[in-house]
């Protein structure tokens, strides 16, 4: 995969295209940036790499309009501009992809690129030509699909090759992308990369923004990377080390990102037979005490659906699911939770927390239904979600702070400390580190090394490779609802997997 | 703990409390004004009133407060109380004791909860769906149960609980703040109470922790059900008969109520406390009104005035001017 790729040449011009200049912003309180300074050149590749809070986002942020900066200008191709609204930066040819996906799911894709200018005649909409441009402009990120289907029927990396079209129809001089790859798999991602090198081919300048620091490597010309709304470092990829990059970010030195220790596995916990559902096909796999068991899969291969359906959200069709021997029904969540099964769902501000309840309210969300409890116990909540803060690190100004204020390795640690404080004897993870920063991401990895040590089973489902290669004991992988192939972590390497997930 | 995380919790803090803030100030502004204006107003005789007026639509809020919070709806509540009413007087009628009406009544009050419940939970209908439904269905049965007459009922021991008083305090009063105690404490410190504000917040990561999202909701649709059986005794026994085409604007002045207090319509947050309020502002609101002799169509306009202004007061507070959407 990374070794296929062709490293992209050196197509950034001298010529400036965008500058800021000593960009400050202030939110009540908080110092989101003091005196950013950024430039891009024509062509160029510019990789923005912080934690999560770093300042990037608001840097984008203002670069498009959405912020006002209280201090410093931009200037674009030399002449100052200031953006009062996204339009205007949009008008002057800053296109922004955002991290999060905007669109109507039950309208066409036609309509869909064309939200806000459609194409009209005579004061009604002119179809005819919408399609016969969004056809264009499909091809643009070559998409080959016909753009009267509703959008929600796509895959989420057509939805986001869609956003990227939409934006480079636009004449774009500057394009912004926020974490662009967050949900797309490395065929998808590869596949990005060629548009956003072609893009820099034609003179597009690109601030590319991600937690993934491989890619950046990939695709970047530069590097600038922000901690605490400061520029902290702007290295040459040329130059770049992982080490230099990750110790710029967090400001301290990872030794390592991946901490992974070995525990000797135990006895099975989970054995699975034969399950079907509606997206798997006679799913066989068991996982042992002190093993993290890896998933993978691309896209629709249904490796995500094995945590779903082991928790009660998909229906059986088929097969039987042993835990430490014994057969288990299993119809909902409370099913599994009762056999000792507890799972971290993939999308944590949708089905992982309630956003608006304290850090203890969600803590001990699940443990009075498994006590059978019925009355509140403040004292318990304190408590508990106390031990946890602790024992997990989790940084939160109280047990009473609403979820929706933590960062997201935080909101993270909550979500785990609400399974954990059952002792369950399988955790499944479904993209643990989804969305977190890097410094977070190395904190979750410890707890599961701990946790490994205490002899819990681990159940890892996960899109991103490095992840997968670095954390598991063992990894098997799905294509197309069945298992192509399950590999221990000494056999497995980055072009295995990827031959068992395109189908063997 | 650093300054940026304690400005933080200074926010939620505040936050909280907001929404109460502004409906008790409301109350405080109106009690001054109408113990200004007019010298009647500040008695207790005056006050006990205001309570037994208050009361039907204080008791059928409690429990439209957990449904709400619960991020569902009931606009039948209403058609639900006049059910509750035309039962209470029909068995009144064939000589049955007190007690017995009331069992009766609230039996009936959870069987009309039963129906919203069952659809919305068995069959998934959306709430507002729902409830608009039975809430013309049950009015109908309401006026079928006596083709359409009031029904007058004549036991003086069933309509103390409406017209009497117990150590000087109405009975009606009485119930209603008993109503408010329980409800209370049920959203503070019991199990149930936490999970109404977790499905409210989260139905999907409720369910995903093990919490029964479709019994809750069941269980919630019976309360209401239940509360409605309790506001039609009181109805039935204050006006001292059964009418089917009364409290047709209860769901309304108990949402308006609900959303004074603080709940969001989208579930997830309010308090007990600030329906209570809210009730108490409304009930103090109409009470005023009618001793400063304000003509009923004006009383209508400045209620309604004073629903939107407050839910804007709340609105601007939580920074929706800065808001684009």
């Amino acid at each position: 995969m990374g070794e296929t790729f062709l490293r992209k040449t050196a197509t950034a011009s001298d010529e400036v295209v965008m500058e800021a200049i000593r960009i400050s912003k202030e939110f009540p309180g908080v110092k989101a940036l003091s005196d950013v300074d950024i430039t891009i050149h024509r062509g160029e590749v510019v990789a923005l790499l912080g934690e999560n809070g770093a300042g990037k986002s608001t840097l984008i942020k203002v670069m498009s309009g959405v912020y006002q900066a209280d201090g410093g200008n931009i200037r674009l191709r030399g002449k100052e501009v200031r953006f009062d609204t996204p339009m205007e930066a949009r008008m002057a040819g800053i296109g922004v992809i955002h991290q999060e996906l905007n669109y109507v799911p039950s309208v066409s894709v036609a309509e869909n690129i064309f939200m806000g200018n459609m194409p009209k005649k005579y004061g009604f909409l002119d179809y005819k030509t919408m399609y016969q441009r969004a056809e264009e402009i499909l091809k643009l990120v070559g998409l080959e699909l016909d753009p009267r289907i509703p959008i929600g029927s796509l895959s989420v990396a057509q939805k986001q090759l869609i956003e990227i079209a939409k934006v480079m129809s636009n004449q774009v001089q500057v394009l912004i992308m926020d974490e662009p790859t967050s949900s797309l798999n490395d065929v998808e991602i590869e596949y990005l990369f060629r548009l956003i090198q072609k893009a820099a081919g034609e003179g597009v300048s690109i601030f590319y923004i991600s937690h993934k620091l491989e890619e950046l490597f990939k695709i970047a010309d530069r590097v600038v990377v922000l901690r605490d709304g400061c520029v902290t470092g702007e290295v040459a990829i040329e130059d770049a080390t992982r080490q230099g990059l990750i110790a710029r970010m967090v400001g301290r030195d990872l030794s390592d990102m991946y901490p992974k220790e070995k525990v000797q596995a135990g006895e099975e916990v989970i054995s699975v037979k034969n399950l079907c559902t509606a997206n798997l096909k006679n799913l066989s796999f068991s996982a042992r005490a002190g093993e993290i068991f890896g998933i993978y899969g691309l896209m629709g291969s249904g490796h995500q659906n094995v945590g779903a359906a082991l928790f009660g959200q998909e229906p059986l069709l088929g097969g039987s699911v042993f835990v430490k021997g014994k057969e288990v029904k299993i119809r909902m969540p409370m099913d599994a939770i009762g056999c000792g099964i507890a799972y971290v769902p993939a999308e944590r501000k949708a089905e992982g927390l309630v956003l608006n309840q304290s850090v203890a309210v969600n803590t001990m969300s699940a443990y009075y239904s498994r006590h059978r409890k019925h009355l509140i116990s403040r004292k318990k909540d304190r408590e508990i979600s106390n031990k946890w803060i602790e024992a997990l690190a989790t940084k939160t100004p109280s047990v009473d702070t609403p979820a929706e204020s933590l960062s997201g390795g935080n909101q993270q640690k909550v979500v785990l400390a609400k399974w954990l404080e059952l002792s369950p004897d399988v955790l499944i993870l479904n993209e643990p580190t989804r969305g977190i920063d890097v410094g977070a991401k190395a904190e979750i990895y410890r707890i599961l090394n701990e946790l490994c040590r205490e002899g819990k089973c681990i159940i890892m489902i996960t899109s991103e490779m490095p992840e997968l290669l670095a954390m598991s004991d063992r990894i098997m992988i799905l294509f197309e609802g069945k298992v192509t192939g399950t590999l221990t972590a000494e056999e497995a390497s980055q072009e295995m997997i990827v031959q068992c997930a395109i189908g063997g | 703990m650093n300054k940026k995380m304690l400005y933080r919790r200074g926010l939620e803090k505040l936050g909280d409390a907001s929404s109460l803030l502004t409906v008790a100030s409301a109350l405080l502004v109106l009690i001054v004004f109408f113990a200004v204006g007019t010298p009647y107003f500040l008695s207790g005789k005056n006050f006990l009133n205001i309570g037994l007026y208050a009361a039907i639509v204080g008791c059928i809020s409690c429990s439209v407060t957990f449904i709400n919070i619960s991020g569902m709806i009931d606009l039948s509540v209403g058609s639900q109380i006049a059910v509750v009413g035309m039962v209470a007087a029909i068995i009144s009628r064939m000589g049955a004791p007190w007690y017995l009406v009331c069992l009766a009544s609230l039996a009936s009050g959870v069987l009309c909860g039963f129906i919203n419940g069952f659809f919305i939970t068995v069959f998934k209908l959306n709430a507002f769906i729902t409830t608009i439904a039975t809430m013309q269905t049950l009015r109908g049965f309401a006026f079928l149960l006596s083709d359409g007459q009031s029904l007058p009922i004549s036991d003086g021991a069933f309509k103390f609980i409406g017209r009497g008083y117990l150590l000087g305090i109405p009975v009606s009063l009485l119930i209603m703040i008993a109503s408010y105690l329980v409800f209370h404490v049920i959203s503070k410190y019991t199990v149930f109470g936490r999970n109404v504000y977790l499905i409210g917040g989260n139905a999907q990561a409720s369910y995903l922790a093990g919490i029964k999202v479709n019994r809750m909701r069941m269980n919630l649709y019976l309360l209401n059900g239940f509360m409605a059986g309790v506001a039609g005794i009181l109805l039935a026994a204050q006006t001292g008969s059964g009418m089917p085409n009364a409290a047709a604007t209860y769901n309304m002045t108990a949402l308006s109520a609900v959303i004074l207090g603080g709940v969001a319509l989208t579930g997830g947050k309010g308090t007990i406390f600030g329906t209570f309020l809210g009730c108490m502002v409304l009930s103090v609101l109409q009470n005023g009104m009618t001793m400063m002799s304000v003509g009923t169509y004006w009383q209508d306009i400045i209620i309604g005035f004073v629903l939107i202004f407050s839910v804007s007061v709340d609105a601007v507070k939580g920074g929706s001017l800065k808001r684009k959407l």
